[in-house]
């Protein structure tokens, strides 16, 4: 995954927006929901989060977050209960 | 030089935190509600929606809508507004603001009858924008609906000139928390995508709910190809009009009452 993560994204990004294919497996959203940072609640907001440790380590430049939303949808309905 | 400690290894979760998690999203199945956790339970949630069964779209799908006018409240913009806040567009009314549906005033001089109704991407079977996109970009699904792969779009803004609904809407300025569900970006083409990611939970349109819910139910949803639906009922045996049905674009999107 680590090494061919953007070809299977490529791939499945097709599929999702194409072919309306959109199970947890193709879903971008699905992979940020596990993978977002607990303090952050981000992939990439802190160079320590999932995907930015690795493409800062590597510095690469990712351009998936300028439309793709890098924090998993909010519930409103849980965020009310919070003191 | 030192180079920065940050290897992926390092840099991942370390296993107390996971422990952390396990236990806090454990303690609020419980019925236990703390501040921290809140947001944890909510990322596991997220996780097992994303599971939910997608066929994919179908070619023996046409997707369309039935808007008729005159259920339609001349001032209600509730579609608007929904549509607004379920894709994360600002609402703003400046020329480079997107707009993926508004409301129209129309008038016959002679009689003063006015009429409005909502317009947006008709959809079309043959439509312009994708015969003019130079990359491919902008596509008809096989369920008939029309969207821009965000993916391949450049810029250009030619289905902006092509679309004859001026339903398309180019994005000027960088954006920031866009919605899960809606990537836009700067740099794009965009319009109505028929609340597609809806369409494929088998849901409806987002602006179809609403005029639901402000009582005027003045849009009808569903498959224009199966004769079963209401949708190709109605289409079937009442008189429906496409706006600029002299282009022959076969739009998806048909009115009554225009």
């Amino acid at each position: 995954m680590r090494r061919n993560h953007m070809k299977l994204l490529m791939h499945q990004r097709d599929d999702t927006l194409r072919g309306g294919i959109r199970t947890g497996k193709y879903s971008l959203k699905a992979c940020i929901a596990c993978h977002a940072s607990q303090t952050s609640q981000s992939v990439t907001a802190e160079p320590t989060n999932f995907c930015q440790s690795c493409h800062s380590y590597a510095a690469v430049k990712i351009d998936c977050f300028e439309c793709h939303a890098n924090k998993p949808a909010v519930n409103t309905a849980l965020q009310q209960v919070k003191p | 030089m030192k180079r920065q400690n940050l290897t992926p290894s390092d840099a991942a979760d370390t296993p107390s935190s996971r422990r952390g998690f396990l236990a806090v999203a454990a303690a609020g199945m419980t019925g236990i509600l703390l501040a921290p956790g809140v947001r944890l339970i909510e990322i596991a949630q997220a996780a097992a929606a994303g599971d939910a069964v997608s066929a994919g779209a179908s070619s023996k799908v046409r997707w369309g809508m039935l808007i008729d006018s005159t259920k339609c409240s001349a001032g209600c913009t509730d579609c608007v507004t929904a549509c607004n806040t379920e894709n994360g567009l600002s609402g703003g009314t400046l020329p480079t603001d997107s707009q993926w549906i508004r409301k129209i005033e129309i008038k016959e001089v002679r009689s003063g009858r006015t009429q409005s109704f909502p317009m947006m991407c008709q959809h079309c079977a043959e439509p312009p924008c994708v015969d003019v996109c130079p990359t491919g970009a902008s596509f008809k699904r096989a369920d008939g609906i029309v969207l821009v792969d965000r993916h391949r779009c450049i810029g250009c803004r030619y289905c902006l000139m092509a679309c004859p609904y001026k339903a398309r809407s180019f994005v000027h300025e960088p954006l920031t928390h866009q919605k899960p569900d809606v990537p836009r970006g700067m740099g794009t083409a965009e319009a109505c995508n028929l609340c597609v990611y809806r369409v494929d939970r088998g849901e409806q349109p987002a602006c179809v709910a609403a005029c639901a819910a402000a009582g005027h139910a003045a849009i009808l949803f569903g498959d224009l190809n199966d004769p079963a639906s209401e949708i190709a009922q109605r289409v079937a045996s009442y008189p429906t009009r496409q706006i600029r049905e002299n282009l022959n674009l076969d739009t998806g999107v048909r009115y009554i009452g225009i």
